[in-house]
């Protein structure tokens, strides 16, 4: 279960690689357990165990924390299924992972392994060719050119391998595109370079813009093929940026060449609200622009938004990962680090026959939690939402005037609202607050 | 005097080949430039923070503020820095007011930071307005704010890029909401738009005196990087902005001719040659230390981004109006300088970043600052346009033997102003200096060459030396001709 993902354990790699020559030969129920990441229920508890357990050393996904990335094509301990399965079995003591042979039973074991095999993504068996071109524009291929080939051990395509001026190289192997979605290959500064991608022996089109062109990916594995000519590229055009994106390109999911790599490696800076509260204005994918959004320590985390001074969003688990926002130039959304409970359009709100049109004031750290002030028409409030548990989230509201308060209240999966105790049920809710002009509203979580 | 002759020009040869056009020649120096005197000393941030250093600012006591494209607020006080402030969305300016208060701009707001218990961190953070509209795109910044004499701030709205809402003439666009403007927010926190046609104006500054100076940096409509002077109600050249302009449409932008948005737009004070002087210009920030820094008070210095250097704007008012020349001062800093801010005891702090744009300094980010020992340099101190040339002083002395023609040379060249990506040099040619005369303070000279209005004329002064021998570190001096000095 330990692969390599940090530039410290490269040195295994090699040695790693070896190992995985060795279980592959040796295979004696991979083919089962590859099977078995067909299998949608085994799937399903293999997730559930793996967050239980794995995910606090390995991250919920799978792209590695204290422990190795899990999803990537890198494998120190080998990346045969049944040497997956034995290295949870038998744990790895010296480097601080426990075994798990004999807490979880045979088929829980094999749901883990089923389900990593899953998420797998990227590049396997890897191999390459170089040939040398007479010429930028020379494209005929013959064997007598064909001047290097070999093996990817890490599974990821290097275009600093060619040392001749004009090339063509190829890398092929097997590859796994995500199951459940569609996803693109997505060549940054694409515009002057002179690729061709291949699935399962079919030219793929070329979609996307000039200059960050795409190619669709079919989902799960599939047989890749990526042939560049060096043409008249200058030499930084020619250490290509691959990296696969989803279907609209709003998030990069992984690096399939070294330098996209390189340039992910920044991509993952997680926070997460350990022992206080946390506030954080980010761009956040699926949640609207001009939010904040705030962590609490107990994993309940919400979105308040600043122009429409509404709750735009709530999610379990840890707060963001902010590198796609705050590495290279910023482009991509901050991601959530768990499952929405609900976000934009569903809201949680207040309004008094207003227009709709807040005027946000700020917000202030009171006891180590935020409290946002705004007006809606010329009538004061203020919400202090605090997660009081991991199963309760309450959302206090203020108001100046004496008035009554029409709550809107978003719905969605895992919990339910209530309101002095009672559950509330419907969208709207007209509710008086209390003689101190206070109300709360509380999400409790199943 | 054969034996100066002879050498300055190999020197010159060795360095440049002074005299020499290539409309192409863009490139920046590639040896050391300092003057004597001053030192880089590098400022060891806090650990294992990403203190991307885009808001800088000195309070009365001499404490630094430093606001990060991460989103943290952070004082540097006795060597030690402690963190203020958090969760900002990519801080790109910061202002420490008059009461104390921090007032940050950043993508959606400009927010005032309150430490309200005193205990160090920040624990209000109030909106003070945010009149403009940030539509997630990473091209929007806010960068600012200055304060006037008048209790007003100012900032300036970067347009956006990439994203398929905007309306675009080029590179750059705009989805609305006063992008590509600059804007004024009261002392009631009332905002209104300023001035626009700004592309990616990533420094605002005010001058003592409380006049306004933005940057803007060279791209899509920006044939050059350039200093304007900000006036209220005026457009400065990038058309997408009009678009919320009383009177125009989409169609009626569109359909306008090069020379009608051209003679629509303001005149920059000074170009900023691209490349050899700067790529990306931060703030202007002006040597208000009444010479605790060296000899170049009042002068305004910029920091470049990609160049990692600092150069200076030497003004010069024509007929009432600006305009003036700009000179490197220092370069081979160790990341992108996009700020930068005199201190009380007269040192020059650089703010600095690399990240997404790459700087010739190979760091990501960092913070340095630019002290000076008290040894008085050898440099072009100033230029003032006559009727006949140009008037250059120097921080010292001159050998009289050097002030020769042979010493110098000059070029002038204009820009073509389009929604092309910057702007080759135009009409590129060599000037003949026909006099050189050094005047009775023994420091200052006069040239007399031809001249022409809404050129650049770039002076090489190789050849010069001080009364110990000394050459400048900084030969070139550009000066932007809008107009001749009138016959009045």
């Amino acid at each position: 279960m330990y692969k390599v993902f940090s530039n410290a354990a490269k040195v295994l790699g090699s040695i790693g690689f070896m190992f995985a020559v060795s279980a592959t030969w040796a295979n004696d129920g991979s083919d089962s357990l590859r099977d078995l990441a067909n299998d949608e229920s085994a799937l399903q508890q293999g997730k559930k165990l793996y967050q239980q357990v794995c995910a606090s050393c390995h991250a919920r996904d799978l792209s590695g924390s204290v422990g190795f990335n899990l999803k990537d094509g890198e494998w120190v301990h080998g990346e045969a299924p049944t040497k997956i399965l034995s290295n949870i079995k038998k744990g790895f003591m010296n480097a601080g992972m426990p075994g798990f042979g004999s807490v979880y039973t045979e088929p829980q074991l094999k749901s883990i392994v089923a389900y990593i095999l899953s998420e797998r993504e990227g590049f396997a068996d890897l191999s390459y060719k170089i040939y040398a071109m007479e010429t930028p524009e020379d494209k005929v291929v013959t064997s007598e050119k064909l001047i290097k080939s070999g093996e990817l051990p890490n599974n990821f395509a290097d275009f600093r391998l060619p040392e001749v001026e004009n090339y063509r190289i190829e890398f092929e192997g097997d590859f796994y595109a995500p199951r459940d979605e569609v996803s693109k290959i997505w060549a940054q500064w694409g515009k002057p370079l002179d690729i061709v991608v291949e699935v399962d022996g079919e030219a793929v089109a070329k979609g996307g813009n000039p200059w960050v062109p795409t190619w669709t990916l079919k989902p799960g594995k599939q047989r890749l093929k990526l042939i560049y000519h060096s043409g008249t590229n200058r030499p930084n055009q020619r250490d290509l940026i691959l990296i696969v994106t989803n279907e609209d390109m709003s998030i990069k999911l992984f690096p399939i060449s070294t330098r996209a790599r390189q340039a992910m490696s920044d991509n993952k800076i997680e926070i997460i609200a350990t022992g206080k509260t946390l506030v954080q204005r980010k761009k956040v994918l699926g949640v609207p622009s001009y939010s904040v959004s705030v962590g609490t320590p107990n994993n309940i985390n919400y979105a308040f938004n600043t122009r429409t001074c509404s709750v735009v969003a709530m999610w379990q688990g840890d707060m963001l990962n902010v590198g796609p926002n705050v590495s290279g130039r910023g482009q991509d959304g901050s991601l959530v680090l768990g499952e929405f409970l609900f976000k934009h359009p569903q809201t949680l709100d207040v309004a008094t026959g207003s227009d709709g049109k807040c005027r946000y004031q700020g917000y202030k750290m009171q006891s180590g939690d935020p409290i946002f002030t705004y007006k809606l028409n010329d009538t004061q409030y203020t919400l202090t939402p605090i997660a009081v548990n991991n199963k309760q989230i309450d959302f206090t509201y203020t108001i100046e005037a004496n008035e009554m308060l029409n709550l809107n209240l978003p719905f969605g999966e895992g919990f339910e609202w209530f309101v002095s105790d009672q559950r509330a049920d419907v969208e709207y809710l007209q509710v008086s607050p209390d003689s101190s002009g206070k109300l709360t509203v509380s999400a409790r979580l199943d | 005097m054969i034996f100066y002759i002879r050498r300055f020009c190999a020197i010159s040869l060795a360095l440049t080949c002074f005299g020499h056009l290539s409309v192409s020649a863009q490139q920046a120096p590639e040896h050391k430039y300092k003057p004597d005197g001053y030192s880089i000393v590098t400022i060891e941030t806090p650990k294992d923070v990403r203190f991307h250093a885009t808001g800088l600012d000195t309070d009365k006591h001499g404490i630094v503020y430093v606001a990060t494209r991460f989103g943290d607020v952070w004082r540097f006080e006795n060597n030690e820095w402690t963190k203020f402030a958090e969760g900002l969305h990519e801080a790109t300016g910061i202002l420490i007011d008059d009461d104390g208060s921090v007032v940050v701009a950043h993508k959606p707001e400009l927010t005032r930071l309150i430490d309200a218990n005193e205990d160090g961190v920040a624990d209000e953070y109030q909106y003070l307005s945010g009149g403009w509209d940030f539509h997630d795109n990473y091209h929007e910044f806010t960068f600012g704010p200055v304060k006037t004499g008048n209790g007003s701030y100012y900032g300036t709205l970067n347009l956006s890029h990439n994203d398929p809402n905007a309306f675009k003439m080029g590179a750059m666009g705009s989805s609305g909401g006063y992008r590509g403007f600059a804007f004024e927010v009261n002392a009631k926190g009332e905002f209104s738009p300023f001035a626009w046609g700004l592309r990616s104006p990533a420094g605002i500054g005010a001058s003592p005196t409380g006049e306004l100076f933005f940057t803007d940096n060279q791209g899509d409509w920006v044939p050059t990087s350039k200093l304007h002077l900000l006036k209220k109600g005026k457009f400065y050249g990038h058309p997408v902005s009009l678009i919320e302009v009383d009177g125009f449409t989409k169609e009626s932008i569109q359909a306008l001719s090069l020379d009608a948005l051209e003679e629509m737009s303001e005149t920059p004070v000074v170009w900023i040659p691209h490349g050899e002087v700067a790529s990306s210009p931060g703030n202007p920030e002006w040597d208000t230390t009444a010479g605790s820094f060296g000899p170049f008070k009042n002068q305004i210095f910029i920091g470049d981004q990609t160049q990692s250097n600092i150069f200076r704007v030497l003004l010069d008012k024509v007929n009432g109006e600006y305009q003036g020349a700009v000179i490197n001062f220092m370069n081979k800093f160790q990341s992108g300088n996009i700020r930068l801010d005199f201190d009380k005891k007269g040192q020059l702090w650089v703010g600095q970043t690399a990240r997404g744009w790459g700087a010739k300094g190979g760091k990501p980010f960092g913070l340095q600052k630019v002290v000076w020992d008290g040894t008085n340099p050898f440099e072009l101190l100033d230029i003032k346009l006559t009727k006949s040339g140009f008037s250059l002083s120097f921080t010292d002395e001159l050998d009289a033997s050097s002030v020769v023609k042979a010493s110098l040379s000059a070029q002038q060249w204009g820009y073509k102003y389009s929604g092309n990506y910057g702007s080759p040099k135009i009409d590129l040619k060599s000037l003949d200096i026909a006099s050189v005369t050094l005047q009775a303070d023994g420091k200052t000279i006069d040239i007399t060459l031809p001249l022409m209005a809404k050129q650049v004329i770039q002076i090489d002064f190789t050849g010069l030396r001080d009364k110990s021998g000394r050459s400048v570190s900084v030969d070139k001096v550009y000066y932007t001709l809008n107009q001749l000095i009138s016959a009045q």
